[in-house]
């Protein structure tokens, strides 16, 4: 049995690949190499060794040929690695004829032309490509332009929901029972303050004509607040009650589900609706007890990909936000073959989707058009504020101020035709989602203010900007150095950037919802819900370091604090916490941060063993930089049936002891053979088949140095010191944040941005800022 | 069965569903399906009970006299038939409002639920299928009448409250159907995807001169993604011109622009409900529909015929009380005048592929969820039909008596077609369809 491994770092290639083993190829070579009359001592000369013969199938300018080896001549083996790779193996059918000074002399020349970084660095020749919006920042875009009509939005400070209790069916003030903050709506055995006799003393001296009134007789209770989910797609919602209800989500008009009348028993009550990962959506749950069944009531939902829950209290917030307005549609997914999702594959699904969204936006926008425009029917001046609403909107969606003869296409000509007001703003919104003004953002031509909105919103947010970055710009502001310092460091903070980064978090860590399956006879208690309460506890922990501590990037893999609910405390018998989630120290000295997070240990190992390989790998490309090639083939790993004796190190020892496999594996296995403390779902051990687990390896650095790594923690600790791990964690977060590779930036930027990150303490929101400047091209230090 | 046999009957099957479109109930799609003589069905509702003088006749048979309150119906005489003596019998939990709503249509008991109103027992939905919903589900499980919507349900004014008071329809216990009331919101039921594709048709060529303009600007380098993008823009039109033409018989209803769903609009929504409502049934979308304005205790303001107070408040007026009663005639003439109309319009239309016109070969319902306002009684509800009458002896007044609405329902739907034994509680129905 094999799990699957998605498919990370700079390589071209499927997104999914299934790895068995890697056995990795570094170099290999048809030709022969250049062998010179053995006795002349004089200096090779590299270039024409090269271009005589390992041209032929490299390329004349080490850029591979595609009969015979396709990738370029790059990698990030040490020279002399290189070399002795060379001496070794190339040319393949006899690795004996070029050994000594020609292989040194032509190691030497690849070295420095092609294959060091330095030189692939100066080799790149890449630009800011145009690319469309990614279906994120498609989504996160419209959203963005209804949201700029409304107040901004700050990181939340409470969670939980508004809730009124009522001591009758209706909500007189003087019937009322309690305010307060709930965490959620888990009442499945009884709602607070309810009495089944309907005697509410605390009600007593309210006038007693009302209280015979049959109307108030009963009891009520209603909650409010927003709604803001951690996936982004279709949600299951369902209410458990038998009492009469109705509930909003995201629809200030209509009921998701009406089931005030109630003369059925049916408790479950399922809808589905789209939500936006991040975003608040205005939630409203109104419950009626009349006249006297029990007052009992739950709400809960199914996210995408996660088990059914209670929907938590971290997922509310007592604030009542405007409703989201996104489309639902689906899209393709978006090219993600550079390592990054970004938009430059444009297919005939692609834009059909996009006219699917345009026309579902402006349909909803319709129906909406009053009160998005705050006027109504009767209002003589409607017409008027619909039209400027609809000319901000357009601005807005390009970012941009509108010449006359934009306003005339884009809005006023469609005013003038005789149709509904409603038909007028479907057009003007059709137009506007339609236009490459708006799906190539990149390429508006703006001034200097809109440009530095444009970036810093796409940059952080994938957005649009908001309300108050709108009215810098208005006031051309925002060049201002101190509001500009200011308005960054608020949006780095805002929720729009933090949903952004655990995008980032997902894509790096392999934390998307893929389910694992694990051998029901080796952990019985594992299951959908303790993998979703891995992903939550390692968003806890992530979110933790990056928001409420500092934000130190060296702590996301030497802290030992470790976030667990109940459930997952009794499952990595640990002692079981209070309700919800808290953060506990756990095996002191020996976890370190994601690296040993139960929810990366899970996904990196097989249904009932651990993956040294696969965390190997991932360590590797994701956290190292180490460049691997895939394996020619896949490999089945050799099971327990093998040798029901061997550790799974010894089998994966043995399995990969060739010379052509070590070439990788001597990068991939001592990476992987550090983190056997934790098996296949992510608990302690101390021994495997009553062996004592080994986790002492040595890994070889591309300078050559041999690191001597003894657990997680020694592999943490390199790791954070690690110049090309820090400068790996920095191209990853700046191809995810901007969609181009860095060097597109000009070649200094990583060493500039590194520079700037080592003298912050390594603080990822500092990164960020740096990251947004730099893809506006704001000078980063001039600020 | 023997072999032989089998096959032959298997062979019959397969020639009975030629097509996909067949399989899978799409047969609306196709375009020669025969049309055998339609029927339909359209039940009308108005509420707060009815003004005994100025509407009921005098005189029993065809010399009927079409006081103020029918006089709008005196082009259709012929075609209309006044009865007398209709009774909503079915007791229980519930109101008079609640019940008079609930169970006129399904001829059931509202279940036990936990809506009060007054002082009565609480209720909740109705406990079965109503008989515009029965009777549309019968036509769409027969070959020759299937349509796209089989039902649709038109509202004037029902408040935005889903509660006893203001849902007459059921597709069965606890499946109360929401009429709806604003009529470009019933456009886009009918014709949303159409308009949609319309929509983008007339945006073809400002898309295109935008692409235009975008694509010269750009650098050299982008051009290449730009060209595959506007391939696709050329596809969309090509897909668009050529599927545009679906083919209704008569062009979707151009409808007014912005009439707000308001009190005050009353008149020019009515009209609009009524054309869709038309326009529906000669594009063949549906062969019953419902039209019922406001709700059981509805409190429409007709400011526009002069009366100012809220229907339901006037309805509890004592009829001795002559100016209100007065009121009351001129809300319901008002009702009746809607009701012509809607005639007025299906008569001009010829019946596709029939004799006749298109009234002939539907039947008209006005009815009420109370007999008499201020009594809230549920006997001798109004109940006006229109229509071909489909066996039934139109042109005249006729009384009956006490006859539980459910025979009257048995007595449409076999009518109509659908041989009911039985419809509503078994105790209502003993003496089976009533003659008319």
């Amino acid at each position: 049995m094999k799990i699957r491994l998605k498919k990370s770092g700079f390589l071209p290639g499927p997104p999914v690949i299934r790895v068995g083993l890697f056995i990795t190829i570094w170099l290999t070579c048809h030709s022969l190499c250049f062998a010179q009359e053995a006795t002349n001592q004089s200096i090779p000369d590299a270039a024409k060794i090269y271009q005589a013969q390992c041209a032929s199938c490299h390329g004349k300018n080490g850029e591979g040929k595609t009969e015979f080896f396709e990738d370029p001549l790059i990698g990030d083996l040490s020279l002399s690695e290189l070399t002795q790779y060379i001496v070794e193996t190339m040319p393949e059918e006899d690795p004996d004829s070029c050994i000594g000074e020609e292989a040194k002399a032509v190691a030497q020349f690849i070295y420095d032309k092609y294959y060091s970084s330095d030189a692939q660095l100066r080799n790149t020749k890449a630009r800011i490509e145009l690319s469309h919006l990614t279906v994120r920042q498609f989504r996160q875009s419209v959203a963005g332009i209804f949201d700029s009509f409304e107040r901004e939005l700050y990181p939340p400070e409470e969670n939980g929901l508004a809730a009124n209790y009522f001591g009758a069916r209706n909500w007189t003030d003087n019937k009322r029972l309690a305010e307060q903050t709930d965490p959620n709506i888990d009442y499945g055995d009884g709602v607070p303050f309810f009495d089944p006799d309907g005697n509410y003393p605390q009600l007593a001296n309210t006038k007693k004509k009302k209280a015979v009134n049959q109307m108030n007789v009963g009891f009520s209770a209603y909650w409010n607040g927003s709604l803001i989910p951690s996936e982004t797609g279709m949600h299951e919602i369902i209410v458990e009650s038998k009492n009469g209800f109705r509930l909003k989500i995201n629809d200030t008009e209509n009921d998701l589900i009406d089931r005030r009348v109630r003369s059925d028993e049916v408790v479950e009550h399922k809808a589905t609706i789209f939500l936006m990962a991040g975003h608040p959506h205005p939630f409203a749950l109104e419950m009626f007890s009349y006249p006297k069944p029990p007052a009992k009531i739950r709400v809960l939902w199914k996210p995408p990909g996660r088990p059914l829950s209670v929907i938590p209290e971290t997922a509310f917030i007592p604030e009542t936000r405007p409703e989201v307005i996104a489309p639902a549609t689906s899209f393709p997914p978006d090219d993600s073959s550079y390592g990054f999702a970004r938009g430059i594959g444009v297919s005939r699904s692609w834009d059909d989707a996009t006219t699917s969204a345009a026309i579902e936006v402006a349909n909803r926008v319709s129906e909406r058009i009053w009160r998005l425009c705050k006027t109504k029917p009767t209002d003589p001046n409607a017409h008027q504020k619909v039209k400027d609403f609809c000319r901000k909107f357009v601005s807005r969606a390009f970012v941009t101020q509108l010449s006359a003869d934009e306003i005339q296409f884009f809005v006023d000509q469609h005013f003038e035709k005789e149709i509904s007001i409603q038909d007028q703003v479907k057009r003007v919104v059709i137009l506007t989602l339609k236009s490459p003004r708006f799906l190539y953002p990149s390429a508006q031509k703006r001034d200097r203010q809109h440009q530095i909105a444009h970036g810093l919103a796409m940059t952080l947010w994938d957005s649009v900007p908001d309300r108050r970055l709108f009215s810098f710009v208005e006031k051309n502001k925002l060049t201002q150095p101190k509001i500009l310092e200011n308005e960054l460091w608020r949006m780095v903070d805002h929720p729009n950037s933090r949903e952004k980064l655990n995008s980032f978090f997902r894509f790096w860590l392999h934390a998307s919802h893929e389910e694992a399956v694990k051998d029901s006879q080796s952990f019985p208690d594992f299951d959908a819900y303790i993998q979703a309460d891995m992903q939550e506890s390692l968003f806890l922990f992530l979110e933790n370091i990056v928001w409420k501590q500092d934000g130190d990037y060296r702590q996301l893999f030497l802290s030992e604090d470790l976030f667990v609910n109940p459930r997952l405390a009794k499952f990595l018998r640990l002692k079981p916490s209070a309700k919800g989630f808290e953060k506990v120290t756990v095996d002191p000295g020996k976890r370190a941060g994601v690296l040993t997070h139960p929810y990366l240990m899970t996904e990196l190992a097989y249904h009932k063993d651990t993956s040294p390989i696969h965390r190997g790998v991932f360590v590797a490309k994701n956290l190292l930089g180490r460049r691997l090639r895939q394996p020619p083939e896949d490999v089945e790993p050799l099971t327990e049936e093998f040798d029901p004796k061997m550790t799974t190190r010894q089998r994966v020892e043995h399995q990969t002891k060739d010379t052509t496999c070590m070439n990788c594996h001597k990068v991939i296995n001592p990476l992987g053979f550090s983190l056997e403390n934790f098996d296949a779902v992510g608990r302690y051990r101390e021994s495997e088949k009553d062996k004592e687990i080994d986790v002492t390896s040595i890994y070889r650095t591309p300078q050559g140095e041999q690191v001597s790594l003894k657990g997680p923690r020694d592999l943490a600790e390199f790791l954070v010191n690690n110049e090309t791990s820090q400068k790996s964690f920095i191209k990853h977060l700046f191809s995810h944040y901007t969609k181009h590779p860095i060097e597109a930036f000009g070649t200094e930027k990583l060493d500039l941005l590194h520079s700037r990150f080592r003298q912050n303490g390594f603080n990822i929101k500092s990164l960020l800022v740096d990251i947004a400047k730099v893809s506006t091209e704001i000078p980063i230090d001039k600020y | 069965m023997k072999r032989r046999e089998f096959l032959r009957s298997s062979c019959g099957a397969i020639l009975a569903f030629p097509g996909l479109s067949t399989a899978t109930g799409l047969r609306w799609l196709m375009p020669d399906r025969k049309r055998q003589t339609a029927k339909r069905l359209v039940v009308m509702f108005s509420p707060n009970g009815m003004v005994r003088n100025g509407f009921w006749p005098q005189t029993e048979g065809p010399d009927f006299e079409m006081d103020q309150v029918l006089r709008p119906l005196e082009p259709f005489r012929e075609k209309t038939l006044v009865v007398h003596g209709v009774c909503n019998q079915v007791r229980g939990d519930g109101d008079n409002h609640m019940r008079g709503m609930g169970c006129l249509l399904t001829g059931n008991e509202l279940l036990p639920g936990n809506i009060q109103g007054g002082s009565h027992t609480p209720a909740g939905w109705a406990s079965g299928i109503s008989i515009d919903q029965e009777i549309s589900r019968y036509l769409q499980s027969t070959d020759h009448n299937q349509t796209r919507f089989g039902s649709l349900e038109f509202g004037i004014l029902v408040p935005d409250k889903a509660d006893p008071w203001t849902r007459m329809s059921f597709l069965g216990p606890n499946q109360p159907v929401a009429p709806i009331s604003d009529p470009y919101r019933m456009f886009e039921k009918m014709y949303g995807t159409l308009k949609d594709k319309e929509n983008l048709l007339s945006l073809l060529g400002d898309l295109k001169q935008d692409f235009g303009q975008f694509q010269s600007s750009a650098i050299p380098e982008d051009q290449a993604m730009l060209q595959r993008h506007q391939k696709f823009l050329q596809s969309m039109e090509k897909e668009l011109t050529s599927s545009s033409n679906v083919n209704y018989p008569v062009a979707p209803l151009e409808l007014p622009a912005n009439v707000a769903n308001v009190n005050d609009n009353m008149p020019d929504l009515s009209k609009m409900q009524i054309d869709l409502l038309v326009n529906g049934f000669q594009n063949d979308l549906n062969r019953v529909a419902t039209l019922q304005y406001t709700n059981s205790v509805g409190q429409a303001r007709m400011k526009f015929i002069g009366v100012d107070e809220g229907h339901h408040a006037l309805s509890h007026h004592p009829d001795k009380n002559e100016k209100t009663q007065e009121k009351l005639r001129r809300i319901n003439t008002w009702y009746c005048e809607q009701l012509a109309y809607l005639c007025k319009k299906l008569q001009a239309i010829p019946e596709p592929g029939s004799n006749g016109t298109m009234l002939d070969h539907t039947l008209v319902v006005w009815t009420n969820e109370l007999g008499h306002g201020n009594s809230h009684s549920l006997n001798d509800l109004p109940f006006v039909m229109v229509g071909g009458g489909f066996g039934f002896e139109m042109g005249r007044f006729t009384k009956v008596k006490r006859v539980s609405t459910t025979r009257v329902w048995l007595a449409i739907a076999q009518a109509m077609g659908h041989e009911l034994g039985q419809f509503g509680l078994a105790e209502l129905c003993k003496d089976g369809a009533i003659k008319l």
